[in-house]
């Protein structure tokens, strides 16, 4: 509460010495019903998040934001802090104007793809743009961040992390280097990245290379990284695409044959993986604002897996670990490991002719999800998985999304989705009895003060 | 009669002439006199009460355009929207968005309509999509920015027509 106290008091006195300051308060209620052939289950969550900006000067900027959550069911509350940065931005203007930038704290960075790296750190990042370019490099450190604020998920030992003195995130020194070159042949845009990070585990923690005693219960270190190259642009009128493919490499622990015939040693074996996707946008601004959308993205997965986050037992691996992990669908969240997507989107504002009016704003959005893994190992969540199945196909999530923002401060969301498994015989995915149809109700609303 | 009626002829077709001139040579003048603070408007670095209130006034026709700056502050007295404040005082986005949300009748979110003011008008300007770059609501504009703005707020305004 002192140091609450000590907090809040610098924060005044700096708004007062502010070229400006802005202030605000996020109130998220989100209440979920997940209907399953094994169970039902009612889910709420609050959310508040508390921002405050501070213009130092025309040219510096400080930023902070905190976030408290409570789970009616659990229940439990948790707390965090998203964002404390401190940015300087040096423009220079002339006859070949640019600007750089500096930023240091905490603070949210993502690649161009946003499947790779999506996440806040602890660190500093240099920014420089012109006219041709949009480049930043940035560097930092994510064992300071709370887990429940984290989605980074990458090993068995970021799973099994839990100091005893605070709920910290896995600890992972990451680079990041993005580079985007917009319209710079054929109106066409240009991005490059390349990511990096460390695993910062303490060794005491981890299996050591040389043991030989199996234990899928603990795991090794994995340092990786991604080389990313994306193109974007337009094709014709109102018709877009987007590309990109990314190539990791790294080293990840493994259990080989060793000398001895019939035993097993942990070593170390390199990574070789990949992920690349496209998606083509048709808009019809005519036609109630609408959009249709067509998106594939695929990550390699390795067969000699013995979980989705390790328990490789080849010479090397192929199965593409994201660093943090944003989930893809509703009722069947996945992340990006071992899994191909194909989704059909369409989206409409039927009251766009409405100008000036709150019923603009309406948007209807229908999704259609074709789920199927690269290999025939696990997924990221397996539940009800059929292991002896030799399916690529596991099923087809529908959604029907509303979204509603009538006003600055109050916007809504009610989402429908049901998920169809591939679980028509013995031998498929997943089998009859493992997992039936699931159906999820969500509901959204999120008011500013 | 007949010479008498080509006389008035003569007569309405110089009124005419003249009326047309007289119109032109005011119309010249009232662009001018826009034009020139639109020109002042558009060099100031911290824009100034006096010329962002005429501006925003005139093309809400809450005052008539050929007005002037203590016309158009006169008439801020007295709606009560913002008090206290001179023609050379410094304005900031908060209150130009106020000022623009009243002259223009605009409505706002829910906590605008609980606490009308400057800070809940700058936020539904930030939604409408009016405001470029940093939403802070005590935070100075630019001549600049006011034009900006207010041409934004003209072409939803037609856009709703």
């Amino acid at each position: 509460m002192k140091r609450f106290s000590i907090l809040l008091s610098i924060l005044l006195a700096m708004s007062q010495q502010a070229q400006a300051f802005d202030f605000g308060l996020i109130i998220d209620n989100t209440t979920t019903l997940e209907a399953t052939d094994v169970n039902n289950l009612f889910f709420q969550k609050d959310k508040g998040t508390l921002w405050m900006n501070f213009d130092i000067s025309d040219t510096a900027f400080f930023a902070i934001q905190g976030n408290g959550t409570f789970v009616l069911q659990e229940p439990y509350f948790t707390y965090g802090f998203d964002q404390a940065e401190l940015t300087m931005d040096f423009p220079v203007i002339g006859q070949s104007s640019f600007l750089f930038g500096f930023t240091a704290g905490r603070f949210y960075v993502s690649d161009f793809t946003g499947f790779v790296l999506t996440h806040n750190m602890d660190g500093a990042r240099l920014v420089y743009k012109n006219p041709w370019l949009n480049s930043y490099i940035a560097v930092g450190f994510t064992g300071f961040l709370f887990k429940a604020d984290s989605t980074i998920l990458m090993s068995i030992e970021d799973k099994n992390y839990e100091p005893s003195f605070l709920p910290l995130a896995p600890p992972r020194l990451i680079g990041l280097m993005e580079f985007n070159f917009p319209e710079v042949f054929a109106y066409q845009t240009l991005d490059i990245s390349i990511v990096g990070q460390l695993d910062m585990h303490s060794t005491d923690m981890v299996k050591d290379e040389g043991d030989t005693a199996w234990d899928i219960s603990n795991g090794g270190k994995i340092d990786t990284l991604y080389a990313g190259i994306g193109l974007q642009g337009q094709l014709a009128e109102n018709f877009f695409y987007e590309s990109f493919f990314i190539f990791e490499t790294g080293r990840t622990l493994a259990s080989q044959e060793s000398v001895t015939p019939g035993n097993r040693v942990y070593t170390y074996v390199p990574i070789y993986a990949f992920m690349g996707g496209f998606k083509l946008s048709l808009f019809f601004p005519e036609f109630l604002a609408s959009e249709l959308t067509l998106t594939a993205v695929g990550s390699s997965g390795d067969a000699d897996y013995e979980t989705y986050l390790e328990g490789n037992y080849d010479d090397y691996s192929i199965q593409f670990s994201p660093i943090s992990r944003p989930t893809i669908g509703l009722v069947f969240p996945q992340q990006m490991t071992n899994l191909i997507i194909v989704e059909l989107e369409y989206s409409m504002k039927p009251f766009s002719g409405a100008v000036g009016t709150i019923w603009e704003k309406y948007q209807m959005l229908f999704q259609a999800i074709g789920y199927f893994r690269s290999s025939l190992s696990d997924i990221s969540n397996s539940e009800g998985l059929n292991s002896g199945s030799e399916d690529y196909y596991l099923g087809t999530e529908v959604d029907f999304i509303n979204n509603f923002k009538p006003f600055a401060d109050l916007g809504m969301s009610l989402a429908l989705g049901v998920f169809l498994p591939n679980n028509y015989t013995e031998d498929s995915a997943f089998t009859p009895d493992s997992k039936g149809i699931d159906f999820t109700v969500r509901f959204q609303l999120s008011f500013e003060i | 009669m007949i010479v008498i009626n080509e006389k008035e002829k003569c007569v309405k077709r110089k009124i005419l002439i003249l009326s047309l001139c007289i119109f032109c040579i005011t119309l010249t003048a009232i662009f001018a006199q826009s034009n020139d603070t639109i020109d002042q408007l558009l060099a100031e670095q911290k824009a100034t009460y006096g010329k962002s209130v005429l501006m925003v006034l005139s093309a809400s026709n809450a005052v008539p355009i050929t007005s002037t700056i203590d016309a158009a502050m006169k008439k801020l007295e007295e709606s009560k929207w913002i008090i206290g404040k001179k023609a050379e005082d410094p304005i900031t986005l908060g209150e130009l968005s106020f000022i623009m949300m009243k002259a223009f009748n605009l409505s706002g979110g829910v906590m605008y309509a609980i606490a009308p003011g400057p800070r809940y008008a700058c936020r539904e300007f930030e939604f409408r999509g009016f405001i470029l770059r940093n939403a802070a609501p005590d935070r100075s504009v630019t001549g600049e920015e006011v034009v900006q703005m207010l041409g934004k707020v003209l072409s939803q305004q037609e856009a709703v027509k």
